[in-house]
């Protein structure tokens, strides 16, 4: 059982609470999903279960928050988590800390480990394990303290699609665990309000603007919810199948691909039987693709298919080690750098290593040619960074950082624009803001090449996509010609994105009742 | 850090760190060639058990062989003494400068046979672990210490980054400091955020100074024996040779 109390969380330095004067009651063995706009501290509720204020972060704390039994959480960074160098110590680590006897250890280790489903010797280095393994482990160390309640912020963010189906599983099995209280934080709405008894929802400004029933949430009051910018399921209380076409559901589900003009023969980028890799080893071999002007190429497949070493090669970090790649007809490595990179422009992974200067006008100077004021004016307008503009990149919201790695590349006009899974982590809004972007600067004529696994992005948005997996390119083509092809989908543990799958069936239903037309395969 | 599969790796580290220090003391001590020598000679016994194959071992020891090299000649070609044997422009070699060089660079040469000896043969965390039950390091500093040998295969992927995006937005620095800072700075940002992460992980999961150990090196006979063997050899051979 957890009871706050007219609680209040305000951080040193802040003017405004992060929570206000919170009453809550969350009982024994309930499921409660966490639900509100970015910054409507959903993340410190959760600290302040854990226990965590004020010892471990400092905060400023009023009021009271009493919770009985102990408490484990499950954090959003698979790597932040982890204190020891292999798999078994670090279970071991929750073992030690409840003083397990060192003769019950391994047994124990070896069920948590069962239980999430992660077959590995205990030796192993957990470096060499994948984002959604690493957070299965972080799982067992926390299933390890044997808690009473199990707090979850957004596990599944910063995981492929296959690692979220996994993690998903295993959180609703833990659901089904009688005495334990599951507080829990994510954005694959639809599958947790499955099996949630309660929403919580939060306003700016940390306080709770509703409280209820899933059901009532979502049902009666969606629309209020979409007023305060708020994530709602794309389905609930609706499945696929019997979803009312009049629903706001549908409609949102029915919004068609962008439809744009066709792209331009103009070449940009041209591989010939290129051979990628890092060091000695080859990743993907025997690779040939050309690339047009106004082009937005997508690149999925399974982790470590070499998707990031094929944008590397493309931005001359790294040499091809076989075949030949052009840009305009020029091989890579004849282009001088100082030309090649007003051309091509890269944004990487993880956006805080990309800035170089102190400040965010700083970061924007330097990435024009002619700095004048109102151009930077504009600038920090069109990127929504005006009032963070003399504060450190570091400083920033993950959504800002983003945005500002992506302002820093296309303030002067690139031929191509090389996208390291630029929408992974990043909420609803800023993904949004970031696509128009992007279509932007594909009206301007430049050639996007996005690594992603978001196959609602591929579907929606992709002139062309390319599967790489198992050493080659597995597919090249129209989203929708991949969308059918059963067998390459599920051999590359793709999966269908919602949009197509309801389109799909809106087609069969339209179909339905009039004559099918013989269709030879 | 690693832990080659050797008799070596079976010993306790806090002992093998003993052991092995005894014998740099002995090292520094050491006021002749020969003395030196000998020593070094137990110092490469000890590399030849370290477990790596010959290949490996070459290619370890081969960047040391340079340094070697380049110390014995800057000894001997700017020391000080009064018998000239050979001189050109600046270089000047004597015979005090050279049994000087030699000993230096041999001194050096054990002292990095030594070391290489330990980092083959011992595992990270049961190196730490033995610090805490044999040398009674705190539980905290011990902890805090593994957590931080996690961040170096991080941090280097985090310097190749930052070094393809000055590559991509063409920023070259007129002076190598400037590069260091542009590097270092976010680095160290990044660094104190993380490292508070991982502080409230473990405070989240529980971490108190009252607590079972699952890895707890003790001090068995072998241990001892080792030890006994170790400081008695190298005590000879500075006494006999």
């Amino acid at each position: 059982m957890i009871r706050c109390d007219a609680l209040s969380v305000r951080y040193p330095g802040q003017t405004a609470d992060t929570l206000t004067d919170l009453t809550v009651t969350l009982h024994e063995g309930e499921t409660t999903l966490l639900v509100g706009p970015s910054g409507s501290g959903k993340t410190t509720f959760l600290h302040v279960l854990a226990g965590l204020l004020p010892d471990a972060i400092e905060a400023d704390i009023r009021g009271r928050c009493e919770t009985d039994g102990t408490v484990g959480i499950l954090f959003q960074n698979p790597d932040d988590q982890f204190c020891m160098q292999t798999v078994g110590a670090e279970v071991a680590f929750s073992l030690e800390n409840r003083l397990i006897d060192r003769s019950q250890m391994d047994d124990e280790i070896y069920n948590l480990l069962g239980r999430v489903g992660l077959d590995v010797p205990l030796t192993t280095p957990i470096t060499e394990l994948s984002g959604g393994m690493k957070q299965r482990l972080a799982l067992a160390c926390v299933l390890a303290l044997e808690p009473d309640i199990l707090l979850l912020d957004e596990p599944t963010a910063q995981l492929d699609p296959a690692g979220q189906r996994i993690l998903m599983q295993l959180i609703e099995e833990l659901h089904h665990e009688r005495a334990l209280t599951l507080v829990l934080i994510e954005h694959q709405l639809d599958r947790c309000v499955m099996f949630s008894d309660r929403v919580l929802v939060f306003d700016h400004g940390g306080t709770i603007l509703r409280d209820g029933p899933p059901h009532e949430i979502f049902g009666q009051h969606r629309a209020e919810l979409e007023r305060h910018g708020i994530a709602t399921p794309l389905l609930y209380p609706y499945q696929l199948e019997t979803l009312p076409p009049a629903s706001t559901q549908a409609a949102r589900l029915r919004k068609a691909r962008h439809d744009r003009p066709p792209v331009r023969h103009d070449t940009t980028l041209a591989l010939t039987r290129a051979a990628l890799g890092r060091r000695k080893r080859t990743i993907v071999d025997d690779l040939s693709l050309t690339t047009q002007r106004g082009e937005w190429i997508m690149i999925v497949g399974p982790n470590g298919a070499g998707k990031s070493t094929l944008l590397e090669t493309l931005a001359k970090l790294i040499p091809a080690q076989g075949g030949t790649v052009r840009l305009f007809e020029k091989e890579l490595r004849k282009w001088k750098n100082r030309h090649y990179y007003r051309c091509v422009g890269f944004v990487f992974q993880q956006p805080e290593f990309q800035f170089l200067k102190q400040t965010v006008e700083d970061e924007l100077v330097i990435s024009m040619d002619v700095p004048t004021p109102e151009r930077m004016e504009v600038a920090l307008r069109h990127y929504r960074l005006t009032h963070v503009a003399s504060q450190s990149p570091l400083s920033l919201s993950m959504g800002q950082k983003r945005r500002l790695s992506v302002a820093t590349m296309l303030l002067e006009p690139k031929d191509v624009l090389l996208l390291d899974e630029p929408t992974f982590g990043q909420d609803a809004e800023t993904t949004a803001h970031l696509i128009e972007m992007f279509e932007q600067a594909r009206a301007n004529g430049t050639t996007l090449l996005m690594v992603t696994h978001d196959m609602e992005l591929v579907h929606r948005h992709a002139d062309r996509v390319l599967v790489l997996g198992d050493g080659r390119l597995q597919f090249d083509g129209t989203p929708t010609a991949l969308l059918q092809d059963e067998t390459l989908l599920e051999h590359n543990q793709l999966a269908r994105p919602l949009t197509y799958l309801y389109q799909q069936l809106e087609e069969v239903k339209r179909r339905a009742g009039k004559r099918l037309p013989a269709r030879a395969y | 850090m690693q832990e080659n599969v050797s008799p070596l790796a079976r010993i306790n580290p806090a002992i093998k760190l003993g052991a092995l220090v005894y014998v740099m003391v002995l090292l520094i001590a050491a006021p002749t060639l020969r003395e030196t020598i000998a020593l070094l000679a137990l110092a490469a016994i000890g590399l030849g058990c370290s477990g790596w194959s010959l290949l490996t071992l070459g290619k370890r020891v081969a960047p040391y062989l340079i340094l070697f090299l380049l110390t014995f000649w800057m000894m001997a070609a700017f020391g000080k003494g009064s018998t000239e044997l050979w001189s050109f422009g600046w270089f000047r070699v004597t015979e005090e400068s050279i049994s000087h060089a030699w000993l230096i660079a041999t001194r050096m040469l054990a002292f990095v046979f030594l070391s290489l000896t330990f980092i083959a043969t011992t595992d990270q965390t049961r190196f730490v672990m033995s610090l805490i039950h044999q040398c009674r390091l705190p539980d905290r500093l011990a902890y805090g210490f593994l957590a931080g040998i996690r961040f170096i295969p991080i941090f280097q992927q985090e310097i190749r980054t930052i070094r393809q995006a000055r590559q991509v937005r063409q920023q070259q620095s007129i002076w190598p400091w400037q590069t260091f800072f542009a590097i270092s700075l976010p680095l160290f940002t990044n660094s104190i955020i993380r490292s508070e992460q991982i502080a409230i992980a473990m405070e989240a999961r529980g971490f108190r100074a009252e607590r079972t150990y699952y890895v707890r090196p003790v001090v068995t006979q072998q241990d001892r024996l080792f030890f006994g063997l170790v400081c008695f050899g190298a005590t000879l051979l500075r006494i006999v040779v």
